[in-house]
């Protein structure tokens, strides 16, 4: 089998093209794929040319698989189980997003991009802090058009029997319940179009400590622990 | 007021979390919550490619299979600055969908060209192509400047997972004219996308 080394330029690049396009016998393939697996600038090549053929693969109409392959794929990586799944951390969250060096840059700006909905301008985010500055912090993404929000609480355990419980604060009225959130879980759920209206810029939103479960008189009855504002997404 | 926030299956992941980069560089990361995210969102477009190059409902459950349980297990592989998850996926999916056309060729110890289930030819979908999106449109404005025979040849083998063998058996044209219109063809589709 004739390694690519050996080719001129363009013959190379022929043969990367057939690879992708996927003319190439099994034995050949075999071959290409074993210098593939050596050769960098190789696997560059082939990253471009399926990025061009791309166009091709997304004009197939897309069909369910039955659930049961679902079942199956996510029983062989060892199957996705709530009350086992690794705890949610959003320093991991950015560093698979951004890398070690986005991380340096800091964790609000990173946020900002991380946390971008589309369209921008119909969502946003907000990071909640302690007063005492301790390295806690609670991330609200909220998504309008999507009615979606997603919650992330790096924090200690709100302790037993107690529940950390969420408000948004709109100006000149009562607080309106966000739900719970537990810690070291990403959340996703559901918000209504009157609780998601309530978040314009600058509104503030507050984490109180409640009996487990939240407050069952509709208001605030703990401390507070957590505030900050809502911020429309970046563009 | 008791609620549950563990994620639901149902509710759909927010678009800026569901990025497939993100989910597969999770997924390196060893979450199996990112990664069956990933799964809902890509896999119905993988199967339905799995479909239209295999042909056989049996092979391409198989094959989806591999290729998303391949796809957790490299993922550690992938690079953002080498391309889009999709199509990093894709090569996944297509690799192991030729790798089972050219085993299941090879154990009919028939001549490949016969070897492939019976289909329409030429490829209704591969003739009547609508490519969507910016990317697609690009390529399908190239495709429209090759010669009729490349861009059937290239579509053919792109759509039915042939071997420049089984496309000259199919298309019944010598070996090395399907293997030129093929080679010029993607030559000239490259220097048209560079454009």
């Amino acid at each position: 089998m004739t390694d690519t080394m050996n080719m001129s330029p363009e013959d190379r690049d022929a043969r990367i093209a057939e690879y992708v396009l996927g003319t190439l016998s099994a034995d050949e393939r075999a071959a290409f794929e074993a210098e593939l697996r050596r050769d960098e600038s190789l696997r560059r090549t082939v990253a471009a040319w399926s990025e061009r053929l791309q166009p091709l693969a997304d004009s197939v109409p897309p069909v369910a698989p039955p659930p049961a392959l679902r079942d199956r794929v996510l029983a062989r990586i060892g199957g996705v189980d709530e009350s086992t799944a690794r705890p949610f951390s959003i320093l991991r969250w950015l560093s698979w997003t951004f890398g070690a060096a986005a991380l340096a840059a800091g964790v609000a700006v990173a946020a900002v991009f991380l946390f971008t909905p589309q369209p921008p301008q119909l969502g946003g985010y907000a990071m909640l802090h302690q007063a005492t500055g301790s390295d806690s912090v609670i991330v609200v993404q909220i998504d309008k058009e999507r009615r979606q929000m997603v919650l992330l609480a790096q924090a200690p355990t709100a302790g037993a029997g107690k529940d950390y419980e969420l408000w948004v604060l709109p100006p000149g009225k009562n607080p309106v319940s966000l739900g719970v959130l537990k810690t070291g879980e990403r959340i996703e759920r559901p918000i209504d179009s009157m609780r998601a209206a309530l978040l314009q810029p600058e509104t503030t939103l507050a984490v109180s400590l409640e009996p487990s479960g939240g407050s069952t008189s509709g208001a605030p009855t703990g401390p507070v622990l957590f505030t900050g504002t809502f911020e429309l997404a970046a563009k | 007021m008791i609620q549950r926030f563990h994620s639901g299956e149902s509710d759909p992941l927010p678009e800026s979390v569901s990025q497939l980069e993100s989910l597969i560089e999770a997924s390196a990361a060893g979450n199996r919550a990112a990664f069956s995210a990933l799964y809902d969102a890509a896999a119905p477009q993988l199967f339905g490619l799995a479909l239209r190059i295999l042909k056989r409902r049996d092979w391409a459950e198989d094959v989806l299979q591999e290729a998303l349980i391949s796809a957790w297990r490299n993922a550690g592989e992938y690079r953002r600055e080498l391309g889009s998850g999709k199509a990093w996926l894709t090569v996944i999916l297509r690799n192991r969908a030729l790798d089972r056309l050219r085993r299941e060729a090879a154990a009919r110890l028939e001549p490949s060209g016969d070897a492939m289930p019976e289909v329409e030819d030429p490829s209704p979908s591969a003739l009547d192509l609508t490519l969507s999106g910016e990317a697609g449109r690009r390529l399908m404005t190239c495709l429209e400047q090759l010669e009729e025979v490349q861009k059937r040849a290239i579509l053919m083998a792109y759509f039915d997972g042939l071997t420049h063998e089984e496309l000259a058996a199919r298309i019944a044209a010598p070996l090395g004219t399907v293997k030129s219109w093929i080679r010029r063809g993607l030559q000239r589709l490259k220097g048209c996308l560079e454009l």
